[in-house]
Formats: C-alpha cells, structure tokens, sequence
C-alpha cells in the first residue's frame, strides 16, 4: 500500500515539473509557436500513421500500377486561385452497358458503355485511360470467341472521332475459362497513328482549314479536345469547351448467352492537368500522400537518433567526470577522435556501402542512423564531464557519501537531476540535424528506399526537374518547418537552463 | 616558450592518429563490407569480356580461348590482391592512402567534373577539384564575414530594438533551412523562370582551365556562374554569423573594462576598435576557420545541387557510379582539409591570444 503510494507521489511529482516546465516554455513567444507547431507535427504522424497501409513503401510508393491513372507532373488544383484553368481529373466505373442492340444483318450483338467528360477549361486532359474487367469468352462447339472492341469519343461539335479499333485474339486462353481479365484489367490502348488520320479527315471540313496527319502527331489528344486555328500561317489546337462522350463497343458473334452481362465493368479515366493537394510528380505519385507519410518518418529519424546519443552522451560524460582516471582518459581520446572525423563524408562513404549491402530500407536507414547517433554524443559528454566535475566537489555530495550513499545513489539523486535540463534542451537542439542528414544524403545520391522528404526532393534533382516548384517547394518547406519547429523550442529551454541568456 | 611547443606536439599527434585512424575505418569498411570487392569483380569481368571479344576477332580457336581468359582472370585476381583475405588488403590500402597514392579511376562521370578525360588519377581530380570549392566557398565566406563584422557590433549596442529582434527572427529562420534546399528553390526562380544565371555550373570549366588567355572576360564568365551559389550560401550563413558576433560582443560590452573606456570618456570608433575588436579576434577566427574547415564535407550537397565542379560534384559523381578509389579518396582529403585547419586553429589562437601564448 505504502510503496503504491509512494510511485504515485513520484509520477505526481513528475507531472507537476513536466507541467511547471511546458508553462515556462509557453511563456516564451519562440516557445509558444514552438510548442504548437510541434503539437501539429505530431497529430499530423499520428495520422498518417493510423492512415498508412501496411509495406507503404513497396506496395504503394514505389508501385507503377498503383499511380498509372493519375496525370504525369501536373500542379496542384488550388493553382486555379491564380487564374491558371486546368482540366478535371475525372473517373468512373461504369457496370451496365447504356446500349445492347443486335446488328439486323449480321446479328453481331454490340455492347456499348459511355462516360461524359465535361471539359470546362481552356486546357488539354492528359491522357484517356479505358480499363476493361472481366471479358465473357464466348463458346461456340469448341471454338471460343473473344469481343471486337471499338472506342471513340463524340465531341461537343458531334464529330465522332474513333480512338481504337481492337480485336483480342484467343491465343493461350484456356477453354475452360468463363472471363479473362477479371483481376487486373485489358487496357484499351489508343492508336495515335489512326486518331491523327482521323482528327485529319474530320476536322479540316468542319473547321474550313487543312490539316495533315502530321501536323497533329504528337499533338492527338491537344486536337481531339480542340479545335485548329490559324495563327500566321501555322494551325494550332486551341481548347474546345463542352461535353466529351466516350464510348466504348464490345462486339460478339450471334452465339453469345446474356449479353448483359458480357462485360463486368468498364473504368474510364480523364487524366487531368491539376492533381489534389499537391499535385503528382513525374511517375504520377500524389506527392500529397508521400509527404503525408514523410511525416512519420521524419519524426522518429529525429527523435530517435536525438534520444540516443543524448542518453549515451550523458552516461558518458557522467561516468567520465565522476570515476575519472583511466576510464575519464580513454573517454576522451576517444571523443577526440570522433570529434575530429568530418561526419558527412563517412556518411556519405556509409550510406554508399548499406546501399549495396542491404536491401531492406529499414536496414539501409538504420546504418545511416547508427552511424549519426556513434557521432553525434561527443559534444554533449565533454559539458556533462565538466558539470559533473563541478558538481561532484560540491559539499552535499559529500554529505551524502558521509551518511553513507552509495555511488549509484549519488549519481541518479544528485548529479544527475541537475544534468537532465541541459540534456533535454541539448536532445531538442540535435532533433534537425538528423532530419537534414537524412535528406542531404538523398538529395546527395543515397538511396534508402523509405519515401521520405528528402527522397522526394531527391528524384526531382535525379530527374533534373528543379523547373517543377511543386515538387522541390514542398518537401524542403516540411524539413525546415520541423527543424525550425525544434529550434524554437530549444531556444525557449535553452534560456530557461541557461539564465544568463535571458537579458538577449 | 616549451609549453607552447608542447602543447601543439601533443595536438599535432592526436590529429594526425585520429586521421591514421579514419583512414583505416573508411578501408576496413570498404573491405570488410565486400564493397570494393564487388566493384573489383565487376571491373575484372569487364575486361575479360574486353579480352575475349578481341579473341573471337582473332579467331582463336575456343579452348585455347578459355586458356587464356582463364589465366588472365586469375592474373588480374592477383593484381587487384582479392585472391587474399580482407584484414591483408587493407593494410597496403591504407599505407597508399596516406601517401596520395589514391590510384587511377575510369569512371567517365567523375572526370567530367574535372573535365578530364579518362583514365585518370584520383590525386589530380581532387587536386583539380579542391580549389574551385575553396574558392567558393571563401568568397562566400569572406562576404558574411564583411557583412557581420560590420553589422553585428551595432546590433549589440542597440540589443532588443526592432531591428536587432529582426536579425534574431531571420537567424532562427534559417538556421532551420538546409542551404543545399534554398539552393534548389532559387534556381528555380532564378535560373529556370526568370534565366538571370545558368541552371549548371558545369559552364565554369573552361572559363577556370583556360583563364589566362582572357582574364577579363572569363572573371565576368566566372562571377556570372558564382554569383547564385554564392548568394545562396551567404542568405543561409549570414543569420547564424550576425547571431553567433552580435553575442560575442555582447560578452565583451559588458566587461568592466568597456565601461572604465566610455567613463574615460574615449571616442566610440576607438573603443570598439582597440576594446571590443581586439578581443574577439581570437573567439571570431576560431568561428570563421572551424565553420570552413567543418562545413567543407557540408557543402557537398549544396555544390552537387548547383552543379558547380568542385569537390561535391566529384562526390555525387562518384557514388553514382559506384567508383570505389574516388570515394576513398575524398574521404580522406577531405578529413586531412579538416584536420590541418584545426591544426591550424591551435596555432592561430596562440598567435593571437596573449593568455595561451604567455600564460
């Protein structure tokens, strides 16, 4: 009962100096943002954290199919608030056909899905993504019959502009089977040779101006959602405003059984030129969910490598500055040593070699981290030696080894409470170094394979896309808003453990 | 003076085993790794295949083929010493470190850097490399020196006014803002949107290698490519020098001594140059050569973002190629570059502070 009581009285005590401290620090202008930006930092780990799918990494970041439907480098939505008009992004999963209806002649069943696509800027979509899942095979005696797929888009000028004419051939599909493509879907591929002859052949009368096929390649998708001008002697797309139809026909020879049914789903995607938040980077990544998740990340490089080479560098210089002798000497050499070494250059040579040992980036981050917690406790140790040695002469110690205490007591009751404010402030000042180790050594070239902040910043300056302020603006802003965040807030402790700074 | 001697001895000892000492690190972790053996291999595989493509040429018959290709495998084995265990490699490595025996690279992208061709030594392409960093980073440095020296002693008399809460704000700001970051944000202002200056430093080769036949023109060319890096760097440092000087005078104000000068009634220019000045020298120097020596590695990643060719781009260059004597190399001059300024620092602060030299 007692020894409860007692344990309550210490956390009470505990909470009271954690309580006594947080007002303190509040007190302080730098501390007060300090506090709320690191409050903002944390909730916002927190749910990434709850939010991230398990194997984010492999599953999702580093996944081309998972990203295959967003647009390619493409800025934020909230660009239109400076008057840049962009094109919708725009998707939908389609179950139901619109259209069955059976040739009279030749009495082909044709099964049509459609998706309108309102275009209501001056801007070209990216890209049209058509998905098909789950194909019926039709059967006939032993032979089987796959669809003839058709798929064009009518413009708001009601031109019918075919985009693919497909034929999917039966080669290695199993007898046996009912659907093929029921997992991951047949990609309707456009066929730009064909789309340019067509735009050609439809656009020139309507539009009174002749086109060639070669003044549209590479310009396909710019003319089928546009109309030609003339501009000098020089035709030019410009943007057509309106609803765009896609349509997408499965044609089956007369055998085939529940037409309806025929085709599981049809996906049609208009890629877009703004993506969410943040916009998408060059492989079409929301860079929105991948500095979400650099959050996390961020955090526990920071505090993790602070918290240990703090806790070493105390241990250290405690033992150094009380013991003494032998163990004091062969302390400090060995800080020297390290305190001699230029970090980045080992790290860089480190990082080089965990990118080739490891493949895990758990394991390869873990290096690099290891590496900066070995040297990153030298400077702490050296101000902990000489406080302890301060504080071992001081008359109380001696007090207290007379009533008989032992060396671990003296330690843990009356060095060491005097030694934790320094060493709290000292561990909220080396949170931003690994942080900005960390994305330095990306940017420099070291892959870990975690998507961190630097990582993002990295493949933009692998790509040579610095031209891409989307994509190098916001990562760097995150790292120096958190260092920032705990460079306040040492600033704040540092003048409550360090009273002569307070007049500045 | 044999304390002095002494003291430096005992200092230039410790350095020089503290490099001996990462020079072994850097070549036990590459062995022991497996590392450079890995790349060795697959340098030896190339050559092999070099070898037996100028076989088919000369239609060897394919036994004798495999005859040739197998001992000269094994020849190169024994050249490149990987038939021996790591703990015997690295000694010989190290010994031809220390020396400036860094050995020859073949890499093409890190002699593109130098703007070398290949094959090439390491030793030169540092020895190329190494001054181009200097050179900007002095210059930068020089400049926040300037800038601080002048600027930070009127802040500390006037500490606590709009102006010196400001500097402070803009310190703490970008203490928090890695440079190599800012470097990419201007170059997107500067030299994608507004094309004020080159995206790449890379243009500057020529200009350095070929300086004398028109210095004039090629000085304009150099600080046409300098000028961002350099701005870059002295926006980012120039927040913690007004900071770290201002709160070096500060100390000094406050000393008696000060007051006894202004009761005396003495000019204020005198005071803060025979009073104030003098006494920071020592505290100044130190800041100024430890910042250099320590941030040279730092600075890394802000030149390979900048593309200028020095020491940085070398290193990017290097590990992207996987070219294990580059790497090795730098390392190590990079470590001796540091080494030597804190050398140096010990001395200089003898020179300078009366208390060391005379005590």
């Amino acid at each position: 009962m007692s020894e409860k009581r007692v344990f309550m009285r210490r956390i009470d005590k505990i909470t009271r100096t954690i309580k006594a401290s947080f007002k303190e620090v509040w007190g302080y202008t730098t501390g007060k943002v300090g506090i709320i930006l690191l409050f903002t930092l944390i909730s916002i780990s927190i749910y990434a954290v709850l939010t991230m799918p398990p194997r984010y990494g492999d599953l999702v970041w580093f996944n081309p199919t998972y990203w295959e439907e967003n647009p390619q480098l493409v800025p934020p939505e909230w660009v239109s608030v400076f008057g840049v008009e962009y094109a919708k992004q725009a998707s939908a999963n389609i179950e139901y056909p619109f259209n069955v209806t059976r040739d009279p002649r030749t009495r082909y069943w044709s099964i049509e899905f459609k998706y309108s696509y309102e275009l209501d800027a001056k801007a070209t979509p990216q890209g049209i993504l058509i998905k098909v899942y789950g194909i019926k095979v039709a059967k006939y005696g032993d032979n089987i019959y796959l669809p003839i797929i058709e798929a064009y888009v009518i413009r708001p000028d009601n031109l019918r502009v075919m985009l693919a004419q497909i034929t999917l051939s039966t080669e290695g599909v199993n007898k046996t089977v009912d659907r093929i493509y029921v997992d991951s879907p047949y990609l309707v591929r456009i066929d730009f040779t064909r789309l340019a002859v067509e735009l050609a052949n439809k656009l020139s009368p309507v539009y009174n101006i002749t086109l060639r096929p070669d003044d549209i390649s590479h310009l396909e998708l710019s003319y089928l959602f546009g109309k030609p001008v003339m501009i000098g002697n020089e035709t030019h797309p410009e943007s057509l405003e309106g609803t765009y139809t896609i349509v997408v026909k499965f044609m089956y020879p007369p055998f085939l059984t529940n037409p309806r049914d025929a085709i599981k789903m049809v996906r049609f995607v208009v890629k877009g030129t703004a993506y969410g938040f943040m916009g998408t980077d060059i492989r079409g990544r929301d860079l929105a969910q991948g500095l979400l998740y650099g959050f996390p990340v961020a955090m526990v490089i920071g505090v993790v490598v602070a918290a240990i080479s703090v806790l070493i560098g105390v241990f250290m210089g405690i033992i150094s500055g009380y013991y003494g002798g032998l163990i004091d000497e062969g302390i400090q050499r060995l800080i020297d040593v390290l305190g001699n070494i230029p970090l980045l250059p080992i790290l860089v040579l480190i990082g080089a070699i965990a990118q080739q040992m490891f493949t895990e980036p758990v394991q390869r981050l873990g290096l690099i981290l290891l590496v900066l917690i070995v040297f990153g406790w030298g400077g702490l140790a050296i101000v902990v030696r000489s406080m302890t040695l301060s504080i071992k002469e001081e008359a109380y110690i001696e007090a207290a080894r007379a009533l008989g205490a032992g060396n671990r007591r003296i330690i843990f009751k009356h060095v060491l409470p005097q030694i934790i404010p320094y060493a709290v402030a000292s561990m909220v000042f080396s949170v931003p170094s690994a942080i900005l180790t960390e994305a330095g050594l990306s940017v420099l070239g070291i892959r870990h394979g975690m998507p961190t902040w630097g990582a993002i910043l990295a493949d933009a300056r692998n790509l040579g896309r610095l031209d891409v302020w989307w994509w190098i603006v916001p990562p760097g802003l995150l790292i120096s808003i958190t260092s920032l965040t705990f460079v306040l807030l040492g600033m704040a402790i540092e003048r409550i453990v360090e009273p002569r700074l307070r007049t500045a | 003076m044999p304390g002095v001697g002494r003291i430096l001895v005992r200092r230039a000892i410790a350095l020089s085993i503290a490099l001996v000492i990462i020079v072994m690190l850097t070549a036990v972790i590459m062995e022991a790794t497996g590392y450079s053996t890995k790349v060795w291999l697959a340098i030896i595989n190339e050559q092999v295949r070099a070898l037996q493509m100028q076989l088919q040429q000369r239609q060897v018959p394919i036994d004798e083929q495999r005859e040739i290709l197998e001992t000269y495998k094994e020849n190169l084995t024994k050249i490149y010493g990987l038939d021996k265990p790591w703990y015997v490699r690295v000694m010989p490595l190290v010994q031809r470190t220390l020396v400036f025996d860094l050995g020859i690279t073949t890499k093409t992208s890190p002699a593109e850097v130098a703007g070398v061709s290949v094959p090439v030594r390491v030793a030169d392409l540092i020895f190329i490399t190494l001054p181009r960093t200097i050179v900007m980073l002095t210059v930068a440095y020089l400049i926040c020196a300037a800038i601080a020296l002048s600027i930070a002693p009127r802040l500390a008399y006037r500490h606590g006014t709009l102006l010196d809460r400001g500097v402070i704000t803009y310190a703490a700001l970008f203490n928090a803002v890695p440079v190599w970051w800012l470097g990419m944000v201007f170059l997107f202002f500067f030299a994608y949107n507004l094309r004020l200056v080159p995206t790449s430093g890379r243009g500057i080769i020529p200009l350095i290698n070929n300086f004398w036949q028109d210095p004039w023109n090629n000085f304009i060319g150099i600080l046409h490519y300098a000028a961002l890096p350099v701005f870059t760097v002295v926006i980012v440092l120039l927040g913690s020098w007004l900071y770290g000087i201002r709160a070096m005078v500060l100390r000094v104000v406050r000393e008696d001594y000060v007051l006894v000068a202004k009761a005396k009634g003495l000019p204020e220019k005198l005071i803060a140059r025979r009073y104030i000045l003098r006494v920071m020298a020592p505290p100044v120097t130190t800041y100024v050569i430890l910042a250099l020596a320590g941030s040279l590695g730092g600075y890394i990643i802000t030149e390979s973002v900048f593309d200028w060719p020095g020491m940085g781009s070398l290193y990017y260059a290097a590990i992207t190629s996987a070219d294990v004597p580059t790497i090795l190399g730098l390392t190590y001059v990079l470590t001796l570059v540091y080494v030597c300024a804190r050398f140096l620092l010990e001395v200089l602060y003898i020179i300078l502070d009366p208390r060391v030299r005379l005590g």
